[in-house]
């Protein structure tokens, strides 16, 4: 499957190259390796045929590096071959509105489960006085 | 829709890659689509290995393409939309009819743009090139 279809990796390379490279781009993704070293795992993982693969944190952070600097082909690979619309880039001020939003969700569900819970003690314990 | 109630909130990408696996039937269901070549319990045994950030071994940009296409066929979109989020995307997933239909426009703008590209050769070969090849 990986050898036939390398349209991912291929939009991947395309955000590395235009990012200055893999060796700068390796350098990025792990500040803590030799550049030299970097560099060649970058293009081990970039290469269909090679073993070494980008971890799941790696891939985020190209598809990130390349958002941040207008190339988009890298999620708009993804998104489209797993059938989603195109991606649209979100801003830092929608990203921060959305967490909000999604933490106030949590909190209310986090509420109406800890009512559940309540109704669900209450009824235990008159259950008990019952016995 | 999947009958699987997926987690609210999620550590990683490869967190978000377990609940799908879970959606889709677990382990060694999963990981029999992703190796078919090898027995259930290795392949199983390799994708839990894969999902786990202490091990070496990792999916390849395909495979996670395919679980997340899988995902989206179940309607489940929690990994896809972890993914567009930390990179900084919102994605909607779209329906089959819609591909359909987003199929055909992308084909008919495709046959119209090799129609202008034939028509300027057409007219690049007939014009005077042509005219002086023909003495």
């Amino acid at each position: 499957m990986e050898r036939k279809n390398s349209t991912l990796l291929k939009a991947l390379k395309d955000v590395v190259y235009h990012m200055g490279g893999a060796k700068r781009v390796a350098a990025t993704l792990w500040p803590e390796k030799k550049i030299s070293s970097a560099h060649a795992l970058l293009l081990a993982c970039l290469d269909a045929n090679r073993r070494e693969k980008l971890g799941s944190e790696d891939l985020i952070a190209i598809i990130r590096l390349g958002r941040d600097a207008g190339l988009h082909s890298a999620m708009d690979a993804f998104a489209e071959q797993a059938g989603y619309s195109r991606p649209s880039p979100i801003t830092r001020d929608e990203e921060r509105a959305e967490l909000e939003r999604r933490f106030l969700h949590a909190l209310d569900q986090s509420k109406q489960m800890l009512d559940q819970l309540e109704g669900i003690q209450g009824r235990l314990k008159l259950g008990g006085k019952d016995k | 829709m999947s009958e699987y109630q997926p987690k609210l909130i999620y550590e990683d990408f490869n967190d978000s890659l377990h609940d799908l696996v879970q959606a889709l039937g677990g382990y060694k269901k999963v990981g029999a689509m992703l190796w078919p070549e090898r027995p259930v319990e290795e392949a199983a045994h390799a994708l839990r290995h894969c999902l786990n950030k202490e091990r070496r071994e990792k999916l390849s940009p395909e495979q996670v393409r395919l679980l997340l296409q899988r995902g989206r066929e179940i309607e489940f979109h929690g990994a896809m939309s972890f993914l567009a989020e930390q990179c900084g995307y919102d994605v909607r997933p779209i329906k089959p009819a819609d591909e359909a239909a987003d199929l055909i426009r992308r084909r008919e703008q495709l046959h119209a743009e090799l129609k202008q590209i034939l028509d300027r050769e057409e007219r690049l070969f007939r014009g005077p090139l042509q005219v002086v090849g023909s003495k």
